[in-house]
């Protein structure tokens, strides 16, 4: 910093004039009062990608939670270039009153902005382009952003325009899953989804009622249950007495109109009033429309039917028998058909089993696995779940953006992050367990599968182009490869299958779910 | 040079002009001062010489024209300054840019 004959007033007459006296003392002025030195970075900004690649050495070393240290070392050539760009980008861009834009010599630069702010951008323009260069050749993937492992400041104070450099960072990086015990026959229990055998009988009974056909009832028969009735009907408004008031619009009457006398088949009262009838009767039926009735000006309205009954027929529904599978259905015998019905319906409880299943499996996978799961991978999962959670939100209460984003906060996120914490967790653990289990294995997804899959997703899109297919890809090979790894495990495991709860347990259990649930609720809310 | 009061010399000088012209001048060893408008040529040359140790050639000074400015209504002009454009001897030199 003294350097000969400087422009620097001799000490003893800079203390006869004291400090403030003259502009002579320290920085030089430069026609009018400098602009702050806090425009050089802004101003050095924005060039990166200018640079070639630069060449670098590196030194790796292991650290503590799936991180490693890079130390990267940058030679003088390279450093002086990252330099000399700083500068003469400083050249082009900065306005110093007096000079042309563009035509501002390079000391008069550097003394404007100051060696320090440039010293500081040329330091930050070497580490941009050293790391993702010492990233990339890294022995293992890395994951998030790299930061350094030493002060920016410590940096800088090293730095010399024309030496080389050296400076360390640290990175996440995947980490790798510990087997800790054999993941061939785990024994685990899942819970069994029973398959209600009822269902099929209610969806025979259902196909029977289709079918039915109807016959004349004995000429004393009275109107019951299962019987239909053959009638005319004429509706009338009912006034507050209970007497008739005015016709009903047409739509409610008719002639030799059907009557199904099943319990809640029309509006409410009417099937009831009939009951009892004979043929040839003539009856008054007060009924009360229905609040959500399909015509609006019969909604909630109070009437009076004049229910006169010609006939009376027994309702009679088809024997279960093979005749009836043959006529009603495609198969050959109703046992066939039982056994569709059972296969269509049962594929909702299968699913609920396999389910179970990989659920009792990963269980048991993250209890023999040990890894480190760096926070960034973490944090990373928090986000985009939050993200999801957040559309999804959206989509179901009808909010606005502007409701939503008012919802976003760093505090609601952190709050979630807490709560979900545990699930990340264990969500990734079985992943990297997965994953190295298929490596262990030499399981590959099969391109074919892989393809077939693919096929299906562009499907649902009908047409659009899918954005970002590599990583897609990605997704559905991770999935195809995560099944047969599922698959392998369910075949080596010893399963149990146990039933599912009681409904008051099931009751209790979701209780205890919903408690555990309610700081994630709390965070939507915030 | 010996009757001039070197005390008065330190003021009389106020700043380096540092502008697109200016520096071109630094390469035929000529530097360019803000001076105090009464400073003549034979003061000028001897406050060069004492505050940068340094031998003078030739002193060359001119008053820029006046600079109105109006803030408001009010209209004024800035402050005025003589400017004077010192050849120094070539073997002499002043570091304007103490920095680099």
């Amino acid at each position: 910093m003294a350097p000969p004959a400087a422009f620097v007033t001799p000490a003893a007459v800079a203390a006869r004039r004291g400090a403030a006296s003259s502009a002579f003392a320290g920085a030089t002025r430069v026609g009018r009062p400098a602009p702050t030195a806090a425009v050089a970075p802004a101003a050095a900004r924005g060039r990166s990608a200018r640079l070639p690649t630069m060449k670098v050495t590196i030194e790796e070393s292991e650290l503590p939670n799936s991180m490693r240290g890079v130390t990267i070392h940058v030679t003088a050539d390279e450093v002086a270039e990252c330099y000399n760009k700083v500068v003469k980008d400083l050249q082009k861009r900065a306005a110093i009153p007096g000079f042309r834009a563009g035509k501002v010599p390079r000391k008069v630069v550097l003394s404007h902005f100051g060696k320090a702010t440039v010293t500081a951008s040329a330091v930050e323009e070497v580490i941009q382009h050293t790391v993702q260069q010492a990233l990339s050749s890294l022995s293992v993937s890395a994951i998030g952003q790299a930061q350094l492992a030493q002060d920016v400041e410590e940096i800088v104070a090293k730095f010399q325009p024309d030496g080389p450099l050296s400076f360390a960072i640290k990175v996440d990086v995947w980490p790798e899953a510990n087997l800790t015990g054999d993941y061939k026959g785990l024994t685990i229990s899942a819970e069994e989804t029973a398959f209600d055998e009822t269902i099929v009988d209610e969806a025979l009974e259902q196909a029977r009622r289709r079918e039915a056909f109807t016959v004349l009832s004995p000429a004393d028969a009275v109107a019951e249950e299962g019987r239909v009735a053959v009638g005319s009907l004429v509706g009338f408004y009912r006034n507050e007495d209970g007497s008739r008031g005015e016709q009903l619009p047409d739509i409610a009457s008719g002639e030799s109109v059907e009557i199904k006398l099943r319990h809640g088949q029309y509006m409410a009262g009417f099937v009831e009033g009939i009951l009892g009838m004979k043929a040839g009767d003539v009856r008054d039926v007060p009924v009360e429309f229905p609040a959500e009735s399909a015509r609006p000006e019969l909604r909630g309205v109070k009437a009076i039917f004049e229910v006169s009954v010609s006939a009376l027929k027994d309702e009679v529904l088809p024997e279960l028998n093979d005749d009836f599978a043959k006529s009603a259905t495609e198969h050959a015998t109703l046992d066939e058909l039982r056994a569709d019905i059972r296969q269509r319906l049962g594929e909702e409880t299968d699913g609920a089993n396999e389910a179970a299943i990989n659920k009792a499996l990963e269980a048991a996978l993250v209890d023999i696995t040990e890894v480190t799961l760096p926070e960034t991978l973490i944090d990373d999962q928090a986000k985009n779940k939050f993200a999801t959670m957040m559309s999804d939100f959206k989509t179901k209460s009808n909010m606005t953006d502007e409701q939503l984003k008012s919802m976003i906060t760093q505090d609601s996120f952190a709050a979630y992050k807490k709560s979900a914490h545990a699930n990340i967790v264990k969500s990734l653990t079985s992943n990297l367990a997965i994953t190295k289990i298929a490596q262990v294995e030499g399981l590959e997804a099969e391109p074919a599968e892989v393809e077939e899959n693919m096929a299906l997703i562009k499907a649902e899109l009908k047409g659009k182009p899918l954005e970002d297919e590599a990583s897609v890809r990605d997704k559905v090979v991770g999935q195809v490869l995560r099944q047969k790894v599922l698959k392998l495990l369910k075949e080596t495991a010893n399963v149990t299958m146990t039933p599912k709860p009681t409904e008051e347990e099931a009751a209790a259990a979701a209780e205890a779910a919903e408690a555990a649930k309610a700081p994630v609720a709390a965070a939507g809310e915030a | 040079m010996d009757n001039i009061d070197s005390r008065g010399l330190l003021d009389l000088v106020k700043y380096p002009i540092i502008t697109d012209k200016t520096t071109k001048l630094l390469e035929e060893n000529q530097y360019c001062f803000a001076v105090d408008p009464n400073a003549t040529k034979i003061n000028i040359k001897a406050a060069i010489q004492y505050i940068f140790n340094v031998q003078v050639t030739g002193v060359n000074t001119c008053h820029p024209p006046k600079k109105k400015r109006s803030i408001g209504r009010f209209v004024g002009k800035r402050p005025h300054y003589k400017k004077a454009i010192v050849t120094l001897a070539s073997e002499d030199s002043i570091n304007l840019f103490p920095e680099t």
